[in-house]
């Protein structure tokens, strides 16, 4: 490169940052000089090549969000029907021993009581509907 | 009474209590309440449960954004997200 092409190099680079004009001198000395002309042709390559890596990355191509909850969500639902099955298992037991229980009152002459209390029960839960309802609405905020 | 009717009636509670706990965890209400309550008597107690818990349907927080949504609902009417406690 010639001292001349050397002073033009550093104008280009100029240009090419956005911080010099295109002054007609330089238009000139690039219609002559190839190699000036090639070297602002690179830089403008350059620029172009770089405004491509500047391009925001898409996650979701690489990254499936949905796919990723549905697994999660799967296992927690197998998880909860382990958990619900056990408990169930526990209170079947519970109330089996309670039933056993009330059979043998039953057995022994004390059913008259346990239809009282069934009575009892059939006459007070509407009554404790009311009850239940308004603390749910309480709780609900409603 | 004759015991064999007392025996039908524990198994009629039996069964009654059974279905009452799981459809109570199911629906996210407190299973054991209900499970208990549901061995008491049939059928008031039954169709108490079903009152309660049809007609009155519980609220649970939406798990993206907190805020509280019916048990029967899809999505959540704040932040569109699914809602994965939705129970039909």
């Amino acid at each position: 490169m010639s001292e001349c092409c050397k002073k033009y190099e550093a104008d280009l680079i100029d240009i090419y940052y956005g911080e010099l004009e295109m002054s007609d001198e330089i238009k000139t000395h690039l219609e002559e000089c190839d190699l000036c002309a090639s070297y602002l042709k690179g830089l403008e390559e350059v620029k172009s090549d770089l405004s491509l890596l500047d391009s925001d990355i898409n996650i979701d191509n690489i990254v499936d969000e949905t796919l990723i909850r549905k697994a999660f969500a799967a296992v927690d639902k197998k998880t909860e029907k382990k958990n619900r099955f056990f408990d169930l298992a526990i209170f079947l037991s519970i109330a089996a021993v309670i039933i056993a229980a009330a059979l043998m009152l039953a057995y022994k002459g004390y059913g008259i009581y346990l239809i009282y209390f069934q009575a009892a029960v059939f006459f007070l839960a509407p009554i404790g509907l009311l009850g239940v309802i308004k603390m749910r609405q309480f709780k609900e905020g409603v | 009474m004759p015991f064999w009717m007392f025996i039908l009636l524990f198994i009629v509670l039996f069964c009654q209590a059974a279905w009452i706990f799981n459809d109570a965890s199911k629906r996210g209400e407190n299973k054991w309440i209900w499970g208990f309550f549901g061995l008491l008597n049939v059928p008031t107690n039954l169709i108490v449960y079903l009152i309660v818990t049809r007609c009155f349907a519980k609220s649970i927080p939406c798990k993206t954004c907190g805020k509280k949504i019916k048990n029967d609902f899809k999505f959540c009417p704040h932040c569109g997200d699914i809602n994965n406690g939705y129970k039909k």
